[in-house]
């Protein structure tokens, strides 16, 4: 730069003549970059006010300010009601139907809470003279599979999306092809409990002559049923009165818990443990090899592995035989069953407990009932027939409410058959009618690799499942609350189905599907061709039979309005065939473990895996979730060298399977129980790879009973799987906590005895009253307070799943419970005390205690949470900031904190989609991450009781309220309501001579009342 | 005189991450609400036509 | 004398920090009140709809339309078939009541603009006050008047609590009332 100002005369470039002679005037402005008064015209006091700065400023403000003003900030949306509001829906009024659940085969009465078409909770209907308003928990979360974002929304054709109009057209070409072809036509179901259905695959039969139906079910009572049609002639057995019985022998009967009509035997069962209205207990001795839900209620345990259950039955008759001559046995068979002798369990069992025993059941002749469970084969329940039969107990069979059956199981014969012909391409058409046998059936029944040599395989289900992806048509059919339907699962009571909605999707009830088929014609397909249908059998069948006054229409409405028919039905005179007895015997237990496979607890045979509710509910007994295992013995897992969570491989002859271990006190030795139901493949999100498979365990070739396997052989296998459950698995051997239930009173226990000699013992020397520091309350009106009874409790859970569902609780998946973080606002405790062979199991629903001087109410630094005047101990979500100080003082530990956003975590989350969401309740809030929630009492349904009671011009009181723990509760072990009122069920509960409070020694004086369990043992001491 | 040093460099970045990381807040709530889910196939619900109600006072 | 920082920093900056939270919090409290409270809001409705006529000069009762205010939580805004229960005859050859026939038979609802609301973790209940023989007007002041509904009275919580507490003053023309809930889990669940 400086060398060009240097010198001009050495100049090198040049812009111009000019320049280059320097001329002057090119110098000047070289010399001034400005020329004179080029700036006088430069004013400032005439510029413009706005700067450029100020220009850019104001721009951006306004375009913030317009951003803002972009949106009316005070709009509140629209409010559109309806165009022409149907007669029969109230905006925010709900509607209750009458229907049947299809869970299980035990067809329970149901209504369903409607609230603007959405059906969003089921509980009993209490006309069913069955559950009589009670469901289990299955039933109650199976709203959830109506919103399941994985059903199936439309027919499809090797996985492409395609019209019923196709689908149908091609099978029914098909069908007369296999027709033509002298193929079979084999449809594939599982239990038949509607006599409709039944007349459509009839009808079906007698279209296509070709067909042949086969039935079966992973869970079933084959063996009860044939051993009934041996020794009395029907496949139809009795239900048992279990009120009237003052002894019961369970053996490995899951009869409270999860085996057939559990339900109703709850509430029957449990009529006889009644501590307020002082009837006599009934004695619970359960023989069994795994700790069942049963099992933890049993007065008297005995460990018994299924494979020994035979000689048992077979020993106790023996036993009786020889006590009493007058037995009606004949000298043929008393030789015969001298063989099985009671000192071989003396042992195992012990002496003392088998005395008592025998003894109970001789005294109560015709007043008890020896039961086996469903698991057990044939022989069992012969045996356990001809023991009932020779102590009277027959009398307690109520065989005017029979089990029907409407269609009987398929054989280990017919289903070997089926496979025979699929293989050898003589089956033209299978049709999955609502059943998955490729998961359900014997691998080595080889179903899964016929069924590639079939030429259509059609499926009518749900939702996608092992069959239906092995299939060439996958055709969706209605959920339970858009279906039609009837079911005539007991004598004397007809259940009917209706919807409550419309088909959301493109399904269609899978009966009409088979209608179509029958009819040959595409088009012959309407909306109500199978309502049609149920009506026209209904008045054929039902209404004839009722001989009622009112026209055929009404008859059906009402009908429908109350969702059940009773009617008289004959009940079958029956006598024993002591024939059958004379020769029973099975294959005793050799060597190696015993393998007992059974039903879960709460995800049904495959309707329920993909139920986040159901598989987050923990085991009534082992208290895990999202998780089958193999439960062994103490001694077992030591002699094996395994712990909790280690895995083992399980071997049944060729058959293998390796899955986690848990420590089971009182699990007999050398046994193993595994659930089955686990391990789906082809299944929505939730459901996939949850647990293990042990159906690949079971075998067509069985010694006695398809559930209960000899001979076979555990391994460890090396390698963890972590078992989230809820509690501790320490209870028994860790010296800190063993028994702490009871020394801090948690669980205050008695015996009958006892309380009978001196009904005051549980407060006798109690010390004076607590003094509280702070001035009390006085609570004059209604004060909300509930009772919990522990005798009749039995941990089944149905008041956990409908807490779920009335307070729309999250799921929160199996990594989250492991961290202690599951959601629920009422849990069920479960506590072990005595030796890890012998435990005794205490049950104990823990909700919050909606405590007077509640220790969170205190803490909480903005207030989210105070008492109200009523009682209840209030939690405000909306000024909750998530310290989560009040669940670090709750003593129970009852409030559940939301970590995460449970409804859409992450932008594509599970449960966050326009169909899911249908299944909250509108009238509880769906809590977001950061609140802390808890039982509120069912505060929603005790403002909507109170408003009505002012609608109606009367006062509030107690009884109007039912909490949903209450409604789901199947023994009504809880009580709620007004403890102001000395009337009220829950004060007498308050007052009695066993009520106590949990940790009533912190004075937080808690309003949830526990009533103590008795248990009927003969002594005064709990052992 | 713009040298500016190494500390009021990673110091002014540092506020301006800070403010974009809060300012960013209003648009991202805009666009990411419930109500902005990108499934905009409402399901129809209708109430069945036969379906029988028991009898509710209102 | 000199001035150090402490000096500088009272003297100067804590009282300018008060002065400038203060004055933006005033500010922005009385600026955003009617957006709190909602009182003024007056939105158009797709159908000029007169209440000053319905319910004021022909005297038709709030109920007739708004069925549900005393049987459950919500009043309930008619259903078109309401309106036509009268407007199949009457007037059907004004133009808004051309737009009425016009949604009813396309079967389309009407998207009426909500003007009363609170926030949803609040649960309000018609019945409970209608059933207590309280007015509407009360509330929603002198819609008789009023040619397009507009919001007269703060729905914030203080002024429902104000009520609760105080509904002798409120409402001078009830003779026996009781105090209102006070409790959270009245209105909060």
């Amino acid at each position: 730069m400086s060398d060009f100002s240097k010198s001009s005369d050495k100049k090198e470039l040049w812009k111009s003549l000019n320049d280059y002679n320097n001329d002057s005037e090119v110098l000047k402005f070289k010399h001034d970059e400005f020329l004179e008064g080029v700036t006088e015209d430069f004013d400032p006091s005439k510029l413009s006010g706005l700067s450029r700065r100020k220009f850019l400023a104001l721009l951006s403000a306004s375009a913030a300010l317009t951003a803002t003003a972009c949106t009316d900030y005070r709009d509140k949306g629209e409010i559109v009601p309806y165009n022409k509001r149907p007669e029969e829906v109230f905006p925010g009024v709900a509607n209750y139907y009458a229907s049947t659940c299809n869970g299980c085969r035990e067809a329970c009465g149901i209504l369903i809470k409607t609230r603007e078409g959405r059906p969003i909770k089921v509980d009993g209907n209490p006309e069913h003279p069955i559950n009589k308003g009670k469901i289990c928990a299955k039933g109650q979360a199976s709203i959830l599979n109506l919103y399941d974002p994985e059903r199936l929304r439309e027919p499809m054709a090797a996985r492409k999306h395609v019209s019923w109009k196709s689908v149908d057209e091609d099978i029914i070409s098909a069908l007369n092809e296999a027709q033509k072809n002298g193929q079979e036509i084999a449809i594939v179901t599982g239990v038949v409990t509607s006599p409709t259905t039944k007349k459509v695959l009839d009808d079906f039969t007698k279209k296509y002559p070709n067909t042949k139906i086969y039935s079966y079910a992973l869970i079933n009572d084959q063996q009860r049923r044939s051993a009934w049609l041996e020794t009395y002639g029907t496949i139809e057995y009795p239900a048992v009165k279990w009120n009237e019985a003052n002894i019961i022998l369970a053996l490995d009967a899951d009869f409270l818990g999860n085996e057939t009509g559990f339900v109703e035997n709850m509430r029957k069962f449990t009529e006889r443990r009644e501590v307020v209205k002082k009837t006599d207990f009934n004695r619970l001795y359960v023989a069994e090899g795994r700790m069942s839900a049963t099992g933890a209620l049993a007065d008297y345990r005995l460990r018994v592995s299924p494979a020994m259950q035979f000689e048992f039955v077979m020993a106790l008759i023996n036993e009786f035989s020889k006590r009493d001559s007058a037995l009606p046995i004949d000298a043929d068979t008393k030789a015969k069953i001298r063989r099985y002798s009671l000192a071989k369990f003396y042992n195992q069992v012990g002496k003392e407990k088998l005395d008592y025993l025998l003894n109970d059941l001789n005294i109560n002749r015709g007043k008890s009932i020896v039961y086996a469970g469903d698991t057990l084969s044939k022989e069992v329940h012969a045996a356990v027939n001809l023991l009932n039969e020779l102590l009277g107990n027959a009398a307690l069979y109520d065989f005017a409410s029979s089990y029907k059956s409407l269609l009987n199981l398929s054989t280990h014969k017919e289903l070997s058959q089926l496979v025979d012909k699929m293989k050898n391409e003589k089956v033209g058409v299978l049709i999955h009618f609502d059943s998955n046998p490729v998961y359900t059936l014997p691998e080595d029944l080889g179903y899964a690799s016929a069924l590639k040599k079939v030429k259509t395989v059609v499926a009518l289900i749900e939702a996608e499942n092992e069959s239906s992806a092995l299939g060439n048509y996958t055709l969706p059919i209605n959920h339970l609350f858009e279906s039609w339907g009837d079911a005539y699962a007991r004598g004397g009571v007809y259940s009917l189905q209706q919807p409550v909605i419309s088909p959301i999707f493109n399904t269609r009830q899978k009966e009409a599907a088979l209608l179509t088929w029958i009819a040959g014609d595409a088009n012959a397909f309407n909306q109500e061709l199978y309502h049609n249908y149920l009506m026209n059998n209904f008045n054929a069948t039902i209404y004839t039979k009722k001989n009622s006054f009112a026209d055929a229409k009404s008859f059906w409405y009402s009908a429908l309005h109350d969702g059940v028919v009773t009617f008289d039905e004959k009940s079958q005179t029956t006598k024993f065939n002591f024939a059958a007895v004379t020769n029973l015997q099975t294959k005793g237990a050799t060597n190696g473990f015993v393998l007992h496979l059974h039903n879960n607890y709460y995800i049904g045979e495959e309707k329920f895996a993909n139920n986040g509710w159901l598989q987050e509910l923990p085991h009534p007994v082992s208290k895990v979730t999202w998780d089958n295992y193999a439960a062994i013995s103490q001694s077992t897992a030591k002699s094996l060298g395994v712990e909790n969570d280690d895995l083992i491989e399980v071997k049944v002859g060729n058959k293998k399977l390796t899955l986690p271990v848990l420590v089971q006190p009182g699990a007999a030795d050398n046994f193993v129980s595994i659930e089955l139901g686990y391990g789906r493949k082809v299944i929505g999100e939730v459901g996939k790879e949850v647990g293990f498979n042990a159906v690949l365990l079971m075998s067509m070739n069985y010694d006695s009973s398809p559930y209960v396997y000899s001979n076979v052989s555990v391994t460890k296998a090396g390698g963890k799987h972590k078992l989230a459950s809820t509690q501790e698995h320490h209870s028994l051997d860790d010296t800190f906590v063993k028994d702490i239930h009871r020394t801090r009173k948690i669980i205050q226990e008695g015996t009958v005895e006892r309380f009978i000699k001196e009904p005051d013992f549980l407060h006798k020397g109690e010390e004076e009253k607590l003094l509280g520091i702070t001035r009390e309350h006085t609570y004059t009106g209604l004060k909300w307070a509930m009772a919990i009874d522990l005798n009749k409790c039995t941990s089944c859970a149905a008041c956990v799943t409908a807490c779920n569902v009335e307070n729309n609780v999250p799921v929160v998946g199996k990594d989250q419970v492991a961290n202690g973080r599951e959601m629920q606002w009422v849990r069920l405790d479960r506590y072990y005390s005595g030796t890890p062979e012998e435990p005794i199991v205490s049950h104990q629903p823990m909700l919050c205690q909606h405590c007077d001087n509640a220790p969170c109410e205190n803490v909480c630094p903005v207030n989210a949470t105070n008492h109200s005047q009523d009682g209840l101990n209030q939690m405000v979500y909306n000024r909750c900031v998530g310290t989560r100080y009040c669940s670090n003082n709750c003593p129970y530990k009852v409030r559940r904190f939301n970590f995460f956003n449970f409804r859409d975590h992450f932008a594509d989350a599970y449960y966050e989609n326009n169909l899911t969401s249908l299944v909250n309740n509108p009238e509880v809030t769906v809590r977001s991450r950061g609140v802390m929630e808890k039982c509120t009492f069912c505060v929603q349904k005790i403002m909507e009781a109170r408003s009505n009671a002012i609608r109606d011009g009367k006062e509030l009181k107690g009884s109007d309220v039912v909490t949903a723990c209450q409604q789901a509760c199947p023994t009504t072990a809880i009580a709620f309501g007004d403890s102001n009122d000395p009337g009220s069920p829950v004060a007498k509960l308050r007052n009695h001579d066993l009520s106590y409070h949990v940790l009533e020694e912190l004075n937080v004086k808690p309003n949830v009342t526990y009533i103590a369990k008795l248990r009927n043992t003969h002594s005064e001491e709990i052992q | 005189m713009n040298n500016i040093n190494r500390k009021k460099f990673f110091g002014l970045i540092g506020k301006g991450t800070l403010f974009a990381a809060i300012a960013s807040a209003v648009p991202f709530k805009m666009f990411s609400s419930a109500a902005n889910a990108s499934d905009k196939k409402n399901i129809k619900i209708a109430i069945h036509p036969f379906a029988v109600k028991r009898n509710n006072k209102v | 004398m000199k001035r150090t920082v402490l000096d500088y920093a009272l003297k100067i900056r804590l009282p300018l920090t008060l002065f400038v939270i203060a004055a933006s919090f005033m500010l922005t409290f009385y600026i955003s009140r009617p957006e709190r409270d909602g009182v003024g809001y007056s939105p158009e409705q797709p159908i000029k709809f007169s209440h000053k006529l319905h319910a004021g000069q022909m005297a038709i009762d709030c109920q007739y339309c708004h069925i549900g205010v005393a049987k459950e939580r919500y009043a309930l805004i008619p259903s078109v078939n309401i309106c036509m229960n009268c407007h199949t005859v009457a007037r059907k050859d004004k133009p808004e009541i051309i737009k009425l026939t016009q949604y009813y038979e396309e079967g389309k609802p009407i998207p009426w603009k909500r003007i009363h609301k609170i926030p949803e973790y609040a649960y309000f209940n018609h019945s409970v006050h209608v059933n207590k023989q309280i007015d509407c007007a009360s509330c929603h002041g002198d819609i008789k008047e009023m040619e397009i509904v507009n919001q007269v009275k703060p729905f914030t919580m203080t002024a429902c609590l104000d009520c609760h507490r105080k509904p002798h003053e409120n409402l001078p023309y009830l003779e026996k009332v009781n105090v209102g809930p006070e409790n959270c889990a009245a209105c909060h669940r």
